[in-house]
């Protein structure tokens, strides 16, 4: 499973238990953000009242949090890399950076909601104002538990553990992280692209 | 893509000569793309002859953009092939609800007045 790492458990899938498990799980949310971004889709076009979409939604700002997402895949994905080769110092760094990214993207959304509530965007506005808050709130949920699981996981790189198992540890807190930046990728294009051009 | 082994031992070896094709530059190179697809996604968005199409261009660069973190940073594409059975099991669910949700479109919305 890992690049010269120590004892990796025997499965009869041949893949880590805790590995499979997850992306069971990760199965699951697919489904949890489908139908929330379905609901947003459905509802696309049928507020009553404003404010809308294209009035609201700044693009240029939020292509520079969609850039730091993605940036931030980038050092999750070193992470991992550098925990399956031991290379613990590059690995705490790689974490941090995950993290400090991880943060900045939450600022923005932090941001985002807050001028969009001073310009009369609120939960129980319009249906805009619903099913955008819902699904990005979701989403921004899930990036703030990664931020704090990976502080979890950074933290842990201080502790004394077998190298493999913290290499696992690290590539599940990895796919974690991945695929709430997949999820940004559909919300991106789907709310703000697509849904400021309308 | 290799086949997951009953013996636990065997794949991960197979997975660990795979992953070692895998180097920081490659990395850096996928992230390259990404930020490439993302900033022709927001230059497509300010072309106004564009607008038409610009749905299907989005939904095609998001996808490519997908693809890139599932297959490289999420290491689909290195990984059993079960895994990859896993994601797009919940991917397709996904997607069925959302075409059945959005098959509901030609029912009347009733407003607030009625």
């Amino acid at each position: 499973m890992s690049h010269g790492a120590g004892h990796v458990e025997h499965t009869a899938t041949g893949i880590p238990n805790r590995k499979l498990a997850f992306w069971t799980f990760i199965a699951s949310e697919c489904m949890f953000f489908g139908s929330l971004i379905a609901t947003y889709l459905y509802y696309q076009g049928k507020s009553l009242v404003g404010p809308y979409p294209h009035e609201i939604l700044n693009i240029p700002l939020t292509t520079i949090s969609t850039f730091v997402l993605l940036m931030s895949s980038l050092a999750m994905a070193l992470a991992v890399f550098y925990s399956q080769r031991k290379e613990l110092a590059k690995t705490r760094l790689a974490l941090l950076a995950t993290i400090a990214m991880g943060l900045v993207f939450l600022g923005f959304q932090a941001y985002e909601f807050t001028h969009f509530y001073h310009e009369g965007l609120t939960l129980s506005q319009n249906l805009f104002g619903s099913t955008f808050f819902v699904l990005t709130g979701f989403h921004g949920t899930h990036v703030a538990i990664g931020v704090l699981w990976l502080t979890s996981v950074l933290l842990h790189t201080f502790r004394p553990v077998d190298p493999a198992r913290r290499a696992v540890d690290i590539e599940v807190a990895g796919l974690y992280w991945h695929f709430v930046d997949v999820v940004w990728i559909v919300i991106f294009t789907v709310i703000y692209l697509i849904g400021a051009s309308l | 893509m290799h086949s997951g082994h009953a013996h636990g031992g065997h794949a991960h070896s197979e997975h660990a000569q795979k992953e070692s094709h895998m180097t920081t530059g490659k990395y850096w190179k996928i992230a390259l793309y990404l930020a490439i697809i993302t900033a022709v996604e927001v230059a497509v968005f300010y072309v106004d002859f564009l607008a038409p199409a610009l749905a299907p261009i989005l939904i095609i660069l998001s996808l490519g953009k997908f693809a890139l973190v599932a297959l490289y940073f999420m290491h689909l594409r290195f990984d059993s092939v079960m895994l990859t059975a896993l994601f797009a099991s919940g991917f397709v669910i996904a997607i069925a609800i959302t075409l059945g949700i959005l098959a509901q479109q030609g029912s009347t919305f009733v407003g607030p007045g009625a």
